[in-house]
């Protein structure tokens, strides 16, 4: 679960580490105030993507007026189509040197790792990019003291005596292993004068797994960023918050046709996969994971099925284990009589409990509604609907 | 005669009494698997079922039943770290955890212990291995398990729990079987990978070639392909890669650690399929192609 800059921010504060001067807020005017009092400023527009001061969502100011003025623009602009929540308005800092630094696991080494560049700043993707050596990364042992590994890493890469960014570097292994963050990215680390060290900007994911043991983070858990979610009310209907397949999403529009609810672990990839590779156009992708239920079914449903540039819906399930069949017809059966699609509807409905499932689709008996039991493959069922829908077989 | 199960095994199912874990249990004991023992640490709600002797810890039970060597883990997600370092200190040589969503820190420190005490785990939220007619560890398919998975000369290796069902189906109707199913788990941080499971295979004699199911995220795809790239693989190896419509979304939709530099590019199905590719693994565009494609392979070899 992505954190916002500001929240990060306050977590490192409260644990002693080095974060600028500055407030979070909604209000142009407190901004302004802020700005009167401390000078030289930037003010931060608040989202979870990266990336932000090329999306023009950093501004730096120097008068309480231009605090206002900037605070009102970023709140009233979206950056990659995420909404602005707030802002973040810290002094500015005096920077002599950037460094980009980051903790995350290592999957194939399975070790929290160090990555360090001395080349830190805005560019620092491209700096590594065109030179992999300007990057240097470190395996940390858990819960250990790594002080020595991390004085011996930094030896030959920084230009000063690294004691006091070795402590720094110390603290924020802690910091990470105590919440238990899965991903912490400070970029840049700046050097002010004298070997004074300031986390300037910070993206960071903690492991939501993890959170329901630190009731001291009390961050609610959240759906990730998704800047085409159809509605709010939608957002209610996502249980999932991660996922390891890095989609971190249930639901994502992707602009066709064809609706698409796939019911078990990957099948939802390999529907839309297949409707892509025979040629069709996938509306969305929908993953349904977890205990499902006749209501997360029906509710995906009616979310897909409002559309109206819906012409077919694939309804795909699996053999997957503990499936409730009949939890998956209900929710079929309430959707489809509630919405009644003029267009084709094909399902196909896995071994396990389809007397129960036949018994309660028969209501629903409709001239346009195709179902394919078990003996039929996915690609089959892929087939079908588009034989349906563009009136050609794949 | 397949991989990790046989004859001799003897399953300890750690969280009997948890909901799944009791589904878990009557699923095995369908199967005719050998459960010698169910731990229950919330305290016992019974002491025997189904002829299988319920205990509060892993030390009695092993104590009851020195023969246990694979364990299934179904305990709630912050009690796995425990469970799994009692069996790895017991000697449970397989240790199959089925619970999910376990936090990573803790499986990060669970794989150091079993690299330390040479055990074998899979997971977290790993349905778990079957070799069909011979024993089942976890559950495949569940009350279907009966009926979907045929003895046949091909392992499976996925890193998707339901769809193994439908592979094994499909490779039953192709005419072929499966000797053994590893499912490896879900999550980005697996205890074993592709790799771990591919030497394991190497020397099963009844193993004739090699199913990987892989999907978008991690580096476990592509961690295999170099793998075979550089030790070679004496066996065909086919291979499934789900989402690849992920590859040609819009930036901005992008899935995924958006703005994190170290992951970028790590884990697109494009990428995993050219280095597989490359690595004389076939690569099939569609899963109902896998039995034809073995077919071919296997009648080649």
């Amino acid at each position: 679960m992505r954190l916002y800059e500001f929240e990060t921010k306050s977590m490192l504060r409260r644990d002693g580490l080095p974060v600028p001067w500055g407030i979070f807020t909604t209000s142009p005017r407190v901004a302004a105030g802020f700005v009167e009092q401390n000078g030289d400023s930037v003010v931060k527009a608040q989202t979870i993507a990266g990336k932000r001061a090329r999306a023009g969502g950093i501004l730096f100011v120097n008068m309480a007026i231009k605090g206002e003025l900037a605070t009102e623009m970023l709140l009233d602009s979206t950056l990659y189509g995420e909404e602005v929540i707030g802002v973040l308005v810290e002094k500015k800092a005096r920077v002599k040197r950037e460094y980009y630094v980051s903790f995350y696991y290592d999957p194939k080494l399975r070790s929290l790792m160090l990555a360090f560049s001395p080349a830190g700043g805005t560019d620092v993707e491209e700096k590594i990019k065109t030179g992999p050596q300007n990057l240097f990364k470190l395996p940390l042992p858990l819960c250990q003291d790594v002080r020595w590994r991390i004085r011996e890493f930094l030896m030959d890469i920084v230009p000063t005596d690294p004691a006091p960014l070795v402590d720094l570097l110390y603290h924020i292994y802690e910091f990470f292993l105590l919440y238990e963050f899965s991903y912490l990215e400070i970029n840049p680390l700046a050097e002010t004068d004298h070997q004074d060290y300031v986390i300037l900007d910070v993206v960071s994911s903690i492991d939501v797994a993890a959170l329901g043991r630190h009731p001291e983070i009390a961050i609610a858990p959240r759906a990730s960023h998704n800047a085409d979610l159809p509605t709010g009310e939608f957002r209610s209907a996502m249980i999932n918050i991660e996922d390891a397949r890095g989609t971190r999403r249930d639901f994502v529009h992707l602009g066709g046709d064809i609706g698409v609810l796939a019911i078990g672990g990957s099948i939802s990839l390999i529907v839309v996969d297949y409707l892509y590779q025979l040629g069709g156009r996938p509306f969305n992708y929908a993953e349904l994971r977890g205990t499902v239920t006749a209501t997360r079914i029906s509710h995906l449903l009616k979310e897909i099925l409002r559309n109206p540039q819906i012409k077919g819906l694939l309804i795909v399930g699996a053999s997957t284990d503990y499936l409730r069949i009949d939890a998956v017809a209900n929710g079929i059966h309430d959707a489809l009589k509630e919405i009644r699609p003029t267009y084709p509807v094909v399902l196909r409905v896995p071994g396990l409990g389809k007397d129960v499932a036949k018994e309660i689709l028969s209501g629903l008996r409709r001239a346009n509604m195709q179902v394919l039991w078990n003996h039929a493959t996915i690609k089959d069922s892929v087939t079908a609907i588009m034989e349906k829908v563009y009136g050609h077989p794949a | 005669m397949g991989i990790l199960l046989d004859s001799e095994t003897n399953i300890v199912l750690q969280g009997a009494c948890t909901r799944r874990g009791w589904q878990l249990l009557e699923d095995m004991l369908n199967y005719s698997a050998t459960v010698a023992a169910g731990v229950c640490y919330g305290g016992l709600k019974t002491k025997v079922y189904r002829g299988v002797p319920f205990f509060k810890s892993l030390k009695q039970a092993v104590e009851t039943a020195p023969e246990i060597n694979v364990s299934v883990i179904a305990v709630p997600p912050y009690e796995v770290l425990g469970a799994a370092q009692e069996a790895m200190e017991a000697g449970v040589r397989l240790i199959i955890v089925h619970t999910a969503d376990v936090p990573i820190k803790d499986v990060i420190l669970i794989r150091r212990e079993a690299e330390r005490l040479n055990s074998l785990l899979l997971g977290p939220n790993a349905d778990g291995v079957i070799t069909p007619d011979v024993c089942m560890a976890g559950s495949l398919g569940g009350v279907l398990a009966l009926s979907i998975h045929r003895r046949g000369p091909i392992g499976v290796i996925s890193r998707s729990n339901g769809i193994v069902n439908e592979l094994s189906g499909l490779l039953a109707a192709g005419g072929l079987g499966v000797s053994t199913i590893v499912t490896l788990g879900t999550e980005r941080i697996l205890f074993s990978s592709f790799v771990d499971i591919l030497r394991l295979f190497a020397d099963d004699e009844e193993t004739k070639g090699v199913l990987l199911f892989g999907e978008p995220g991690g580096a476990y795809e592509a961690e295999a392909a170099d793998w075979i790239a550089a030790h070679g693989y004496a066996k065909p190896i086919v291979a499934y890669i789900a989402g690849k419509f992920i590859d040609n979304l819009a930036e901005g939709t992008i899935l995924g650690h958006r703005g994190v530099v170290i992951e970028r590019g790590l884990g697109s199905p494009t990428d995993k399929i050219r280095r597989l590719q490359s690595a004389g693994v076939r690569v099939v565009a569609f899963n109902e192609d896998i039995p034809a494609v073995f077919q071919e392979v296997l009648k080649d070899g």
